[in-house]
């Protein structure tokens, strides 16, 4: 999953962008709201989280501008925390509010809410043949036991998982699962899908040969 | 009696009373002054008819003529034409009486009472005639030169009737006029009370939170109309003073947040699992940078809370305007020239009574916002001049100005021209509202010119030692 932070206090967004790189995100960030419009209307991703007060251009002018031509899933982040404050974030096309100062956790679970609506899924835990997708934990569970899987590799499960039935390209997968700062070489993508195929069996990943990958 | 404390009704009930006053005070006066020409009236008719007695009378008579040898002997008779006068069938009513000299009953009519009582003669030294009221009767009687007394009397009956009636009339229509007069003072007082009961419910909603509502003035020039006007006045001067207090509040919060929530999320991300030593010093190093900032953004809050509450009270010395700013510019100097910043000094003496201190941090406050404003190659122009009764001191630089339609609230809590400066200088977005606060509780002023692209000038002017 990727993500674009846009927020001004550059030690805020550093540790922002760092705890949702933690929890398994692509994460590109923004220090003003221009930047923050110019990657949003750029790239597709899955989540935005956009400060209200912002040099150049405020939030809500971003997401003004921004839900002319896309539907991201925006949680907007402000200390302003007064009803109409909420309201108007919420009337102007934004998905979510959270108000500062913001508990880490509730934040992840937000973000991960967020994802899980835009793909149409109604909860955490993703039930494909014998195995389950925890969102949630980021783990995957086989036959009741948790398989041991790298970062990218959960990354690859759940994207493909949430997108389930969906053919995804690669370069989706490469828009998806790496931010602007990764220099992955294109064949480490199918290093990652052949790892998976051999921990959870080659048949939960399908091939469709020059379209893309997809979970039944 | 306890009066109702409307205003309204205390008018009405004290215009009540003063009408029934009047309307009482009319009613008698009339009443007795009908009674006493009814009095007058009888006591006409009944001279009248004393002097038909007179008539009557034997012998020489007449306040001139000598007393008759054998008074108290005479006879007394009246002619029947005359005596018809006395008829009780006549209708008149009247009766006469006559004493002899010696006080014996002489004469009387048929239609007298039987409980006339001879008058007595006060002034004995001419024939007098007079009247008098017994009961229900009205009498007048003269007394003839040999002394006999002559009595006509009538009952006064129907004329107490017709008073009675005349009062019962006065009554009835005074009670009237007192109602008509009421209802309408009460009409008059409701619409002249209408627009204060306006005043009343606007300034209730007022009260209870819709800052936006205004008295609605009908009359400009009444005493009303004036009061709106002035009460108007306040509520939208304390709608805008709430409204700043709102504005200041949320800013506050908003920039006591944020330094917190960089503290709480690097926190708690550090702490979801085991970390290098130096991923630990970066973090606390972070944290350490917001708790400065949560620090100086408190202290310039207390500051000026400090100066709301007047708690301060400049320590007021005389003092050279010129000399503060020399030293402090002075502090500066090394830090402005390596920025390639020219720093122009223009000080003339310029004696005050101030708190050096505190204008050194105003000299301090506005030199390092000149700083921050100024580009390389720029200049920055510091002067002192004593000026009509004020010490002056005006910092001018050369950097990017302030648009106009920041100008009015640059002075205002929190209030950034550029919402991404302070971000890049670490500034509170207090320093010019802790300026303010300063030049203010030293009597001063602090003003600021601006034109974008050619510089900013700020001048203080305190009162002169």
């Amino acid at each position: 999953m990727r993500l674009l932070v846009v927020e001004d206090e550059p030690d805020l967004l550093s540790s922002l962008a760092e705890a949702l790189r933690e929890d398994g995100y692509a994460v590109d960030e923004a220090g003003d709201g221009e930047d923050g419009l110019s990657k949003a209307l750029t790239c597709d991703y899955d989540a935005i989280v956009l400060d209200v007060m912002l040099p150049r251009m405020s939030g809500f002018a971003v997401l003004d501008l921004l839900r002319v031509r896309k539907k991201t899933p925006v949680l907007m982040l402000t200390a302003r925390t007064k009803t109409p404050d909420r309201v108007r974030a919420l009337d102007a096309g934004a998905d979510d509010y959270l108000a500062k100062p913001y508990e880490l956790p509730e934040l992840l679970a937000r973000i991960r809410a967020l994802i899980r609506r835009a793909a149409g899924n109604a909860t955490a835990k993703l039930k494909i043949g014998d195995v389950t997708v925890d969102i949630a934990g980021h783990i995957v569970i086989q036959r009741g036991e948790i398989v041991a899987l790298t970062a990218r590799e959960i990354s690859l499960i759940e994207y493909l998982a949430q997108h389930r039935g969906r053919i995804v390209t690669r370069e989706q997968l490469y828009v998806h699962l790496f931010d602007e700062n990764d220099t992955t070489l294109s064949n480490l993508l199918d290093v990652h899908v052949s790892n998976v195929r051999k921990k959870l069996g080659h048949e939960f990943i399908s091939t469709r040969r020059g379209l893309g990958y997809c979970i039944e | 009696m306890i009066f109702p404390e409307s205003l309204r009704w205390r008018i009405q009930i004290w215009y009540g009373f003063l009408l029934a006053a009047v309307l009482a005070g009319f009613g008698v006066a009339t009443y007795r002054y009908q009674s006493a020409n009814e009095i007058r009236r009888v006591d006409g008719e009944l001279r009248q008819r004393i002097r038909v007695l007179a008539a009557g009378l034997p012998g020489p008579r007449g306040p001139a003529g000598p007393p008759p040898p054998q008074a108290g002997v005479r006879e007394f008779s009246l002619p029947p034409s005359r005596a018809a006068m006395f008829d009780p069938a006549d209708g008149g009513g009247f009766y006469y009486v006559l004493w002899r000299r010696d006080g014996s009953p002489w004469a009387r009519s048929a239609s007298a009472p039987a409980d006339v009582t001879r008058p007595v003669l006060i002034r004995s030294s001419e024939a007098a005639q007079t009247e008098r009221t017994r009961g229900i009767f009205r009498e007048a009687f003269t007394f003839t030169p040999p002394g006999e007394c002559m009595l006509v009397g009538r009952s006064m009956e129907p004329e107490r009737a017709a008073l009675r009636e005349y009062g019962r009339w006065l009554a009835v229509i005074s009670a009237v006029v007192l109602g008509v007069a009421l209802a309408v003072g009460a009409w008059i007082a409701k619409r002249a009370f209408r627009p204060v009961e306006n005043i009343t419910a606007t300034a209730r909603r007022i009260a209870k939170g819709e800052w936006n509502e205004r008295i609605q003035v009908r009359e400009k020039n009444s005493e009303l109309g004036q009061l709106s006007i002035a009460l108007n006045e306040t509520f939208a001067q304390i709608e805008e003073s709430f409204a700043r207090q709102s504005r200041f509040t949320g800013d506050a919060a908003h920039e006591l947040r944020t330094p917190v929530t960089i503290i709480l999320s690097q926190a708690q991300r550090i702490l979801t699992r085991e970390r290098d030593a130096a991923t630990y010093q970066q973090t606390l190093e972070t944290c350490v940078r917001a708790a400065r900032r949560l620090q100086q953004l408190t202290e310039s809050l207390l500051d000026l809370a400090a100066h709301d509450a007047s708690a301060l009270i400049p320590n007021l010395e005389p003092c050279d305007l010129a000399e503060i700013v020399r030293e402090t510019a002075a502090l500066m100097q090394p830090g402005i020239e390596e920025r390639g910043i020219a720093l122009t000094l223009e000080l003339a003496v310029a004696p005050c009574r101030a708190d050096a201190n505190r204008i050194a941090q105003i000299v301090l406050n506005l030199l390092t916002n000149a700083l921050e404003h100024t580009p390389a190659g720029g200049r920055i122009t510091l002067c002192t001049k004593a000026d009509a009764g004020h010490a002056v001191f005006s910092i001018a630089d050369t950097g990017e100005g302030i648009a106009p339609v920041h100008l009015p609230r640059i002075f205002d809590r929190f209030y950034r021209a550029d919402e991404s400066r302070n971000r890049r200088t670490g500034g509170t977005g207090l320093g010019l509202a802790i300026c303010k606060a300063i030049a203010d509780s030293h009597g001063g002023t602090l003003e600021v010119t601006s034109a974008p692209s050619q510089g900013t000038t700020f001048t203080l002017r305190l009162p002169s030692a």
